[in-house]
């Protein structure tokens, strides 16, 4: 099978698997108390430790693609 | 708003003293890692096909997925199940169980970086993962792995997230009990820390709990199983009710480690008041229950591959029958029920914690066979294209390289449980148990930091 661009792989994804976090999200915004500040400060944590998982890898991948031929 | 008896001051106890046994325990859990991490840049060094029993994809025969990527589905497996219960502590108010929430919390975070690491240690380096995020738009479409590091890094990232989250006040309260050289650590935790956040941070904690309890079913019952489903389909790969099955292996093993941890957490600083031998008898009936579960779908496996089932799922449900590994589990499990209705029904014969530990590592080892077993065994008989195409029928057997990488997963994991224990209280502290907690004359100089 030819590789589709929009395949049902991303529909499941996208679709099924992330609705809990859709409605999470939701449930922050649309949910009292008010508080926009701490619903930045949650997606503030989230970025952060996206940036570190990938950084990580980057600086570690690298490091060791650089020490060893394997 | 709790029947739960929690002496603050014992709970702080393992951040502020540090006991001759802890010390030996570090030693050699120290050892364990450092014997891993040479296994790891001997296998970096002579590249993983040739330090293990791994077969390369279309090159040397054999299967493509060992010991690694079956322990990638137990670690995934103990995550899930782990966060479950601190979740459901949250969602549906059980605070009885609120003692052994954190180490459940704990546990999760740290099985879904063995996940993570196993992947790193299947496919060699860690590069390789990097490159797979960078090119995740293009390969989702076809690559499992690609599935498997979304659905790690999404968990990791949530859970991380609601641990932090439910740190924040209760640091910012105890912070002048706490070790003074990991001030900078808290400082992050409790970033631009507000009492008037608590309220709202408690309603985004809840809904965050109830996304990662929706999200068990759908990854480890689902993404994990399709994951394996859809790959060629492969036999014992599929059926209807690979899901479910997972899940509840899954949640097996999850519970067992639960179990264990909470009943070293117990003797090791006396919390046997805190977290009472009634926490250890319900989580005995629904470990019993889920245990029977494991039996059943197993049976499922057996009966539907051995009366007239298609050939290709035929012979392999042949060949697993002949497999002692196969007894082994079965041995296992049906030991470990046995026992577990034994402590349910006759408690006073049969409860004791040593016992019900060593069935809960019973079983956590017993599915861990079982999910290597699952991962090998659909590829020691590539019967499906184009799987066929790529290699010829195989053998596997772990490599004393591979065991080390792997057994030293746990080790890593028990190190990363002996750091956490000496950074944050491993139960958590409620408002009314804080104000115990309040600043003293002699302790109040780092108030405020």
């Amino acid at each position: 099978m030819a590789h589709e661009t929009i395949h049902i792989g991303l529909y499941v994804i996208f679709g099924i698997i992330m609705l809990p976090v859709y409605v999470m999200v939701l449930g922050w915004f649309l949910g009292k108390p008010r508080d926009f500040r701490s619903i930045a400060l949650t997606f503030g944590y989230m970025l952060v430790f996206v940036g570190a998982l990938v950084i990580g890898l980057f600086v570690i991948g690298t490091t060791i693609s650089v020490l060893t031929p394997y | 708003m709790s029947g739960v008896e929690i002496d603050p001051e014992r709970v702080l106890k393992p951040l502020q003293n540090t006991s001759r046994e802890y010390y030996i325990l570090l030693g050699l859990f120290t050892l364990a890692l450092l014997l891993f991490l040479e296994a790891w840049v001997h296998q970096i060094t002579y590249g993983v096909g040739a330090v293990t029993g791994i077969g390369d994809w279309g090159i040397s025969g054999g299967v493509p997925w060992g010991l690694y990527i079956g322990g990638f589905v137990w670690w995934i497996g103990v995550a899930h199940g782990g966060i479950a219960i601190s979740a459901a502590v949250r969602v549906i108010n059980l605070d009885k169980y609120r003692p052994i929430a954190r180490i459940a919390e704990v546990l999760t975070v740290l099985a879904l970086a063995m996940a993570a690491l196993n992947i790193v240690l299947s496919m060699g380096r860690p590069d390789r993962i990097f490159n797979t995020i960078v090119q995740w738009p293009f390969t989702v479409h076809h690559s499992p792995l690609a599935w498997d590091i979304a659905v790690i890094s999404l968990y990791l990232v949530l859970t991380l997230t609601y641990m932090t989250l439910s740190l924040r006040s209760e640091i910012s309260a105890v912070r002048h009990r706490l070790p003074k050289w990991l001030a900078p650590l808290y400082a992050l935790i409790t970033l631009g820390y507000n009492p008037d956040e608590d309220e709202k941070i408690d309603q985004i904690l809840w809904w965050l709990a109830v996304a990662i309890l929706a999200l068990v079913p759908l990854l480890s019952g689902g993404v994990v199983p399709w994951l394996f489903s859809l790959i060629a389909a492969q036999p014992g790969w599929y059926g209807a009710a690979a899901g479910a099955a997972m899940l509840t292996e899954s949640i097996t093993s999850a519970l067992a480690l639960v179990l264990i941890m909470t009943v070293v957490f117990r003797q090791a600083y006396g919390w046997q008041d805190m977290i009472e031998d009634d926490i250890l008898r319900d989580l005995t009936i629904v470990l019993a229950f889920l245990a029977l579960g494991t039996i059943w779908f197993t049976m499922h496996d057996v009966l539907t591959g051995y009366y007239i089932a298609p050939v290709n799922i035929g012979a392999l449900t042949a060949g697993m029958l002949e497999l002692n590994f196969f007894w082994i589990a079965i041995g296992g499990l049906v030991l470990s029920v046995v026992l577990l209705f034994g402590m349910i029904g006759w408690p006073k014969w049969f409860f004791n914690t040593p016992l019900l530990v060593g069935v809960s590592a019973l079983l956590a080892i017993t599915i861990l066979n079982k999910k290597v077993m699952f991962v090998v065994e659909g590829l020691m008989y590539p019967t499906q294209p184009p799987l066929t195409n790529l290699y010829p029928t195989g053998v596997y057997s772990p490599t004393l390289v591979e065991w080390i990488l792997f057994l030293g997963t746990i080790m890593l994991a028990g190190f990363g449980f002996l750091v956490i224990t000496k950074v944050i209280p491993m139960i958590e502290l409620e408002k009314e148990e804080r104000e115990l907690l309040k600043p003293t004359a002699e302790t109040d100089g780092t108030e405020g930091e």
